[in-house]
Order: structure tokens, then C-alpha cells, then sequence
């Protein structure tokens, strides 16, 4: 009985459980899959992107090493290495920033970085142009290896180390010239009135590049320019002597010159704004993530008691330090800008490896100028848009170079040197009232 | 008592299991939900896992791990120290995008979520924007240099013209398969580095001039130029408000350039139509390969049979929308053997082929079968043409096929992105060969259609009509 009793209640389970089973299989038809309504396939499909975008957390880790993962197992076509792949990622990840100073270094860029700031990298110390056989000595530097072998200006350079110029480009030239310091390098020169090539052999030795250049624009009226070209550690020096210099020889106007200064040191932006600051007054306010950081002041032992009327030359090249120095000097009304708009770059970038052999270098913090103007272009459509304004915008012509001789094409120092004899003709000569006659020929 | 209190508890444990299994075994029976657009599409539903699993290799500095580890720290590193906050979801779009179009592959993208919605809308038959179907395509070619003989190497990426949906703005304007658009809105699209000239130039040392002439001349095109994916986003989405809803558009056909004005609308398509032509045949024309049109065409098929037809015309051409899983669905009605092609996949450094079978038994018909292609026959649709010339003796018509063999899956990302990757290559089911070089018809018709899908107005189409009633004569003869 016991048993018989078991027995029908297992006969009666299994129907029952075949009855469950078509009805739970039914109930997934019906209810477990409703994208079979056509009509609704679409409705379906955007509320379950509404599902997902409720729950829109998603770990970027994850979602890097899913997709690299699947790359690497399932993409038909032959991969790219992992780690090439996720540098690429990851330069991606930086270029979405928006900020082209942010930037990952790959193991090759980051070594080529380690040299260049170690200084590894040294030449011959000539200015060379494209040239139809090969590349054109402008000028040797003073000084330099080139000069004290006997190169001149006009020299041809036809061959390196017998490899032939002919169909390399400049850049391509100075790229097989440029080695480590102390190595020699041979260069065949052709030189007019010589008929046959002539070759040297030349050390190659750290070059300085040329910082300070001083001109008499004005021989009337007494203006100077100095063209500071870099913000290395003696920048402040020299023009600290070539004002002692220009004073020295009565001079009544001064011209500085920043175009296509590409910047430099920090420290030397301060110091060389200092030469012009009479008082311990701000030079540049640093801001980082949490706020400002750092003011730095001017150092009034500096200071040049100049009395004389200053204009400030900035182009699109002119960046950093030199945006620094420019913007101190417009705040406090010392001098008044002429120009293009500058490059607009007061960025401070940190390097931080990543791992042995990779680093990432991230803007930290920027510059601003002391009454609180903020340097930095922004991407806007596409276009840079920022940058210090200039107090009278003139633009250079499409050919003219800063290095050309000939300054009568030169219109931005066309437009100071104008400026400044007005200034000097005007009654009551003087930084303010020349910025009175600058905003007067603005709105004119 | 309490062992019958443990059977009752065993009983409807099992009673449960049975509920379970039943939905399950539905669950299990049901393909994978198919979703995607724009090009041809498999899904496979992917959820991200996390590496920790995986065990880096001690000294490695490029295993998986050591690269995720990398990632992890940069991402981490710019979040925290970068002068001003990030959007981390941004960061992520970026490198993701950047990842997948590393591999140069039209097929890999990145889909921000409503990009995949984009796409998916265009699946169910709404397309916004010109209507048309476009794809990047990468050629080499070289461009004369300033005045001289010489020549420069230049890389060029462009848009094609993959195929125009039918009332479509695109096709009222004469856009045609393989267009190539240059300009949008005068415009230049950035299709290559425009300084490659003066690069050669003075790679040359030719006159100081004529490279500051080039130079000048690279400028000015760089300064209207448009990168590629805004000329994309223009041609795609509908006009924005205060916005003219024409695009001017300069095209390169054949080498000639020509201007098109075309509109931007939403373009609603029906994946399938159909009708009888000349009384005796059914015509099937398929748009798009989703679902709808997969049910669609049982449809279509009874009723053209209940009204007798003895030949069906089958019209793939301009079919670039759809996905494998409908197509598949539509040739279980007609295919007689399972096989549809071949896929091959990589697997290492390897590469295998393997079958790919229809889910079910062939249907089959004993219905004569001409097929209608053109440059337009797309991806899936020319597999589909392919299969139906070896499953179904069917004759293809037309011109030879577009040449895109790639099997593609849409990968969903649980934020509501979603990105594309190429996982296998399409063959016939015999090995053929259709990568690049196309699928070739039996019987080639060049002269394009004024009325598609009309005889007397369709070329291709009379072709068709012809071959049919001359088979019918040899079966009954």
C-alpha cells in the first residue's frame, strides 16, 4: 500500500511536470520575448538603450580591456601588438582632453625626451636654407664649431659624410649633421670661385642659440630693439647689459622684441620682466586643480630706471615666458603691445612615468597674467582661439621671415617704430601717455 | 509526518525545475536577438569582465595585464592632476574610438549611444540625412607637383557611396554607387595631408617661390577643409534648426567631378515590396535584411504562390542595410541544401573556414530564381546572391557586386555605446572568392533602370523576365 501509494504519487508528478514544463515554455514565448512584435522591435530596442543609459556607469578599465581583449582574440585581420594598440588608446584617451600639451609618451618618445633635455643632442652651430644642391650656409653662429673651421655664409653643403644632399629636404640635412657632442661630422662644401668641393671636418659641440640681439632701428630718434629670442638662464643678463648699453648711448625709445620666442624658462620670464618692474609687484599667478598655487614676484634690485617710452612685439609664435613677460608688462602699463595675436600657451606640464620604460606628461597648472588674464587658447570649432590681443594689431606679410635684413617690409616694426616717434614728438613723453595715444588710435 | 512533508517539498522542487527547464529550453531555442544597422551586422550580446583573472607574466611589460595596468594609471593620472576636471566618460569614448580605428577597418568603430542609435533606427528602415549609405575607403594615388614632371605619393581616405535607398533625398538627386564625395557645401573634405606637395617640394629643392606658393595654396584648402567624421555627421543627420536643410555636394564620378544638391530628411524605407509582374512572376524587392522583412517574405512568397507563380525575380540591388540572421531566414525559404557559404575566422596566427549553415532544414522550391545585382549588392546581400546561384540554381543579373566580404559583430557596451569589429570573412559555399573582387553575374546588364522594378523600365529586369519564360519553354518542351 505504502509502496503503491509512492508509486501513483511519482505517476502523478510526471505529468504534472510535463504540464510546468510547456507551460514555463510557453511563458518564455510569450512574456520572455517580446522583440517578436514587430511593431514594438524598435520601441524595444530604445528602451533597452533607456535601460542602459539609466545604469550608464560603465568602468573605463573594463570597457578598455574588453574591447583590447576582443581585438586581440576575434578581429579577422592581424592585429596591432597589445602594447602599440593601448598607447594608441591611451593617446586617444589624452587627445579627448583637449590639451595638446597632454600627452602620453611612448618608450621611444619618452627615451628621445630623456635625451634631448640631457642634452645629448649637439651640431655645428650654422643657420642653414633649402638650397638646389643641398643646404645654403645663411650664417655660422659665432663661435661655433662651424665658424672655427672655416664655414661661411653662402657655403653650399653638398654632402655628410658623403651622403649626397641632393634630394633631402633641409630638415632631412640637419638631421644627418646633428650628432653626439664630441663626434666629428664631414661636410663637402661647394664655395663660389672654388672649382672643385671642398670638405671639412667639423667637432660637433653643444650649441647656445643666439638669446639677445640688439639694433639701432632709429638712428634719429635714438629707438632701440632688442630681440630676446629665447628665455634661457643668462636672458636676463644680456638684456640687463644691452639696456645698460642702450642707455648708455642715450637711448629714447625701446622696442622689445618677442616675436617667434618660443619661451623658456619661467624663472627667466620673471627676472626679465623684473628689469622693468620698479616695485616687488606679481609677474604671474600659477593656478592648478585646487586653485592658485604660487604668485611670483619681481625682483625690484632689477629694476632699470629706463624712462623712456616701451613697445612689446608678440606674433603668433610668441608663447610661454614670452606671454608672461608681454602680459606683466601691458598690466602695469609699462609697455604696449603691437603685433599679432600670441600663441597662447601659459601651461605648466608635469612628467610622470607610467612605467619603466613609458611616461605621461599632464598639464598641471596655468599661467596667469597679474590682473588675472588667462594666456590659454582654447579649441573652439576647430580653430585655436586666445592668446594675449595686442594693443594694435598689425599683421606681417605672408613672406616676410624675422630673420629678413631688409626692415622696410617689416610692418609690425614699421608700426612701433611709428608709435614711438609720435610718443617721442608728443608733449610729456611717457609709458601712460603713449598707452593714452595706443587705445586713441584703436578706436580711430 | 515529516517524510511526507520532505517528498511534498521534493515534488514541487521538481515542479519548479520543470517550470524552469520549460522556459529555459525556449530561452536556449531562441536565435540571438539581432540587432544593428547601417552595414551588415551579427550580434553577439558582450558583457566586459574584469582581467584580474588573468595573471601577468612576471617580467612582461607588454602582456594584457601589464598594458590594462598602464591604462589604469594614465586614466587615473590625468582624472586627478589634470589643471582642470576631465569628463571620464569622454576619456574613455576617445581612447576606445582611437583603439578600434587603429585598425583601419571600416567595419571596427566605436558607437557613442547615439550613434548606435543611429544605426539601429536605420536597421528598422528610418534614415535621417541624405539617405544614402556611405563608407570610408582608403586608396593610394599620386598628385602632380607645382609646375614640375614630379609626382608625390599621398595616402587618400574617402567617402564612398556604398548604395542610395530607395525615395530617398540621395536618390531623387542622382546619387549613384561609388561616388565619391569630395565636398560638402564647398567645403573640402579632408581626404589627405594637404602639405604632401610641399613636402616633395622640398624634398625636390626647387624654388623658394613655388614651395611658398604650395605652401600657400595647402593653407588656403586646410582653411575650409572638414575632417572626414563631420562630413559624415552633415551627409547623416536631418538639418538643425536655422539650419538649410540642402547640402551642396561636390562628387567624384569616374574621375569627373560633378555637383549634386541634396536634401536632408528622414527617409522612411520598407525593407520589402513586392508584386506581379506580367502576371505569372513574383517580384521581391528587399531593402533592407532586418526581421520585418524576414517575416515579410513568407508572406510575400504564399501569396505570389496562391496567385500561381511559376518564376520569382528577387532584387538585392542597393541592399547594403541588414544583418546576417534575416538573411539566413530568408534563404531557409528557398535554399535547398543547408550550407549558405563559407566564413573564416582567425584563430592566433591561423585562419580556418568553417561552414555557416542555415538554423533549420532547407525549405527549398522548385520556383525558377533570377536575381537582380548591382555595385550596390552589399556585404550579406552579395553572400545571399552567391548562395541562392549554388543552393538554388538561380541566375544573377545585373552588375558585378560591391566586393565587401566582411563579417561583422555589433559589440552593446552596458553604458548604451557600442562598437563594430570584422571577425570573419565571407566565401561562397564552393570557395568563392567575392573579397574586393565582387560577385559576377551569369548575365550582365550595364544600362541602369529609369523604373525599377517595371518592365519596359528595367533593363535588369527584362532580363530576368526573358530568362524565365525561356526556361519555362525548355521544361515544358
Amino acid at each position: 500500500m505504502k509502496h503503491g501509494c509512492t508509486l501513483c504519487q511519482v505517476l502523478l508528478l510526471i505529468p504534472a511536470m510535463g504540464l510546468l514544463f510547456v507551460l514555463g515554455f510557453l511563458s518564455a514565448e510569450m512574456w520572455g520575448n517580446p522583440s517578436e512584435n514587430p511593431a514594438n522591435a524598435l520601441a524595444l530596442l530604445k528602451s533597452q538603450l533607456g535601460v542602459m543609459n539609466k545604469s550608464a556607469k560603465i568602468d573605463p578599465v573594463e570597457a578598455f580591456q574588453s574591447v583590447l581583449s576582443e581585438i586581440e582574440t576575434h578581429y579577422y585581420g592581424k592585429p596591432p601588438a597589445v602594447d602599440k594598440l593601448t598607447y594608441t588608446s591611451i593617446d586617444g584617451m589624452l587627445s579627448a582632453v583637449g590639451d595638446p600639451y597632454t600627452r602620453f609618451m611612448d618608450p621611444e618618445a619618452f627615451k628621445r625626451m630623456q635625451e634631448d633635455t640631457s642634452g645629448n643632442f649637439t651640431g655645428i652651430g650654422a643657420l642653414l636654407e633649402d638650397a638646389p644642391e643641398g643646404a645654403r650656409v645663411v650664417r655660422p653662429l659665432p663661435n661655433s664649431p662651424a665658424e672655427r673651421a672655416g664655414v661661411r655664409a653662402g657655403d653650399i653643403i653638398i654632402a655628410v659624410d658623403g651622403k649626397s644632399l641632393e634630394r633631402l629636404s633641409v630638415d632631412e640635412a640637419v638631421h644627418l649633421i646633428r650628432g653626439p657632442r664630441f663626434t666629428t661630422v664631414e661636410l663637402t662644401l661647394r664655395r663660389q670661385g672654388e672649382p672643385e668641393p671642398i670638405k671639412v671636418t667639423i667637432r660637433r659641440d653643444l650649441i647656445e642659440s643666439p638669446t639677445v640681439d640688439v639694433y639701432l632701428e632709429d638712428t634719429e630718434n635714438k629707438i632701440y630693439r632688442i630681440w630676446l629670442q629665447q628665455f634661457n638662464e643668462k636672458a636676463s643678463t644680456l638684456v640687463s647689459r644691452a639696456l645698460n648699453d642702450i642707455q648708455k648711448n642715450g637711448g629714447r625709445a625701446l622696442i622689445l622684441d618677442l616675436r617667434t620666442n618660443p619661451g623658456g624658462l619661467l624663472e627667466s620670464a620673471v627676472k626679465v620682466a623684473s628689469l622693468f618692474l620698479p616695485e616687488k609687484q606679481v609677474a604671474v599667478q600659477i593656478v592648478g586643480r585646487q586653485g592658485l598655487i604660487d604668485k611670483l614676484y619681481s625682483d625690484p634690485a632689477l629694476y632699470h630706471n629706463l624712462k623712456m617710452p616701451m613697445v612689446v612685439l608678440i606674433n603668433g609664435s610668441s608663447a610661454s615666458a614670452s606671454e608672461i613677460v608681454a602680459g606683466a608688462l601691458r598690466d602695469y602699463k609699462i609697455a604696449i603691445l603691437i603685433g599679432e595675436d600670441s600663441f597662447g600657451k601659459g601651461l605648466v606640464q608635469t612628467v610622470i612615468p607610467t612605467s619603466q620604460t613609458t611616461a605621461v606628461a599632464i598639464t598641471t597648472a596655468k599661467y596667469l597674467t597679474p590682473n588675472g588674464y588667462d594666456l590659454n587658447a582654447k579649441v573652439v570649432d576647430g580653430k585655436r582661439v586666445g592668446g594675449l590681443k595686442p594693443d594694435i594689431e598689425v599683421k606681417s606679410d605672408e613672406d616676410w621671415r624675422i630673420t629678413d635684413e631688409d626692415r622696410s617690409k617689416d610692418k609690425q616694426l614699421q608700426k612701433a617704430l611709428e608709435v614711438l616717434r609720435e610718443q617721442l614728438h608728443a608733449p610729456g613723453a611717457g609709458a601712460s601717455a603713449l598707452r593714452a595715444a595706443a587705445d586713441g588710435s584703436q578706436t580711430r | 509526518m515529516k517524510r511526507k512533508w520532505i517528498r511534498a517539498g521534493v515534488s514541487l522542487l521538481l515542479l519548479g525545475l520543470a517550470f524552469v527547464g520549460g522556459w529555459w529550453a525556449r530561452v536556449a531555442m531562441r536565435p540571438p536577438t539581432a540587432s544593428a544597422g547601417g552595414s551588415m551586422i551579427v550580434q553577439r550580446d558582450f558583457t566586459p569582465m574584469i582581467s584580474d583573472a588573468r595573471t601577468p607574466k612576471a617580467d612582461s611589460t607588454v602582456s594584457e595585464p601589464a598594458m590594462v595596468t598602464l591604462y589604469y594609471r594614465v586614466l587615473d593620472l590625468v582624472k586627478r592632476e589634470y589643471v582642470e576636471p576631465v569628463d571620464e566618460t569622454k576619456l574613455m569614448q576617445g581612447s576606445l574610438e582611437a583603439m578600434l580605428a587603429a585598425l583601419d577597418d571600416s567595419h571596427s568603430q566605436y558607437l557613442k549611444p547615439q550613434q548606435l542609435e543611429q544605426y539601429l533606427k536605420a536597421l528598422n528602415g528610418t534614415v535621417s540625412g541624405i539617405g544614402a549609405v556611405l563608407k570610408l575607403i582608403q586608396r593610394k594615388t599620386t598628385i602632380k607637383v607645382g609646375n614640375t614632371n614630379e609626382t608625390a605619393p599621398v595616402a587618400q581616405r574617402l567617402i564612398q557611396v556604398v548604395a542610395v535607398l530607395p525615395n530617398s533625398p540621395a536618390e531623387k538627386a542622382g546619387l549613384k554607387t561609388g561616388d565619391l564625395i569630395t565636398e560638402v557645401d564647398g567645403q573640402w573634405v579632408l581626404s589627405e595631408d594637404p602639405f604632401a606637395e610641399v613636402a616633395q617640394l622640398q624634398r625636390l629643392h626647387s624654388e623658394r617661390q613655388q614651395i611658398r606658393d604650395a605652401d600657400r595654396r595647402a593653407r588656403e584648402r586646410l582653411r575650409t577643409a572638414i575632417p572626414i567624421s563631420e562630413a559624415i555627421q552633415r551627409l547623416t543627420r536631418l538639418p538643425k534648426t536655422g539650419e538649410k536643410p540642402e547640402l551642396t555636394l561636390k562628387v567624384s564620378r569616374g574621375g569627373q567631378s560633378i555637383e549634386l544638391k541634396i536634401a536632408r530628411a528622414e527617409t522612411r524605407v520598407k525593407p520589402l515590396e513586392y508584386s506581379r509582374v506580367r502576371g505569372q512572376y513574383g517580384y521581391i524587392r528587399l531593402n533592407i535584411l532586418n526581421t520585418q522583412a524576414a517575416r515579410e517574405f513568407d508572406q510575400a512568397i504564399r501569396t505570389l504562390q496562391q496567385g500561381g507563380m511559376c518564376g520569382l525575380i528577387l532584387d538585392l540591388r542597393q541592399t547594403a542595410i541588414g544583418q546576417q540572421e534575416s538573411a539566413l531566414k530568408i534563404l531557409g525559404q528557398l535554399l535547398r541544401v543547408r550550407q549558405v557559404g563559407l566564413v573564416e575566422t582567425r584563430e592566433g596566427s591561423t585562419y580556418k573556414k568553417r561552414p555557416l549553415l542555415l538554423s533549420g532544414a532547407p525549405k527549398g522550391t522548385n520556383l525558377r530564381i533570377a536575381v537582380l545585382i548591382d555595385g550596390g549588392t552589399y556585404n550579406v546581400t552579395e553572400l545571399m546572391a552567391l548562395a541562392l546561384r549554388t543552393g538554388a540554381k538561380a541566375r544573377l543579373i545585373g552588375m558585378p557586386t560591391a566586393g565587401d566580404a566582411s563579417q561583422a559583430v555589433l559589440y552593446q557596451l552596458k553604458d548604451g555605446s557600442a562598437f563594430t569589429l570584422t571577425v570573419g570573412r565571407y566565401y561562397g559555399a564552393d570557395g568563392t572568392v567575392f573579397d574586393k573582387r565582387g560577385v559576377q553575374p551569369d548575365d550582365r546588364v550595364t544600362s541602369s533602370p529609369t523604373m525599377r522594378g517595371q518592365p519596359n523600365g528595367d533593363p535588369a529586369l527584362d532580363r530576368a523576365l526573358s530568362w524565365l519564360a525561356q526556361s519555362q519553354k525548355e521544361v515544358r518542351s
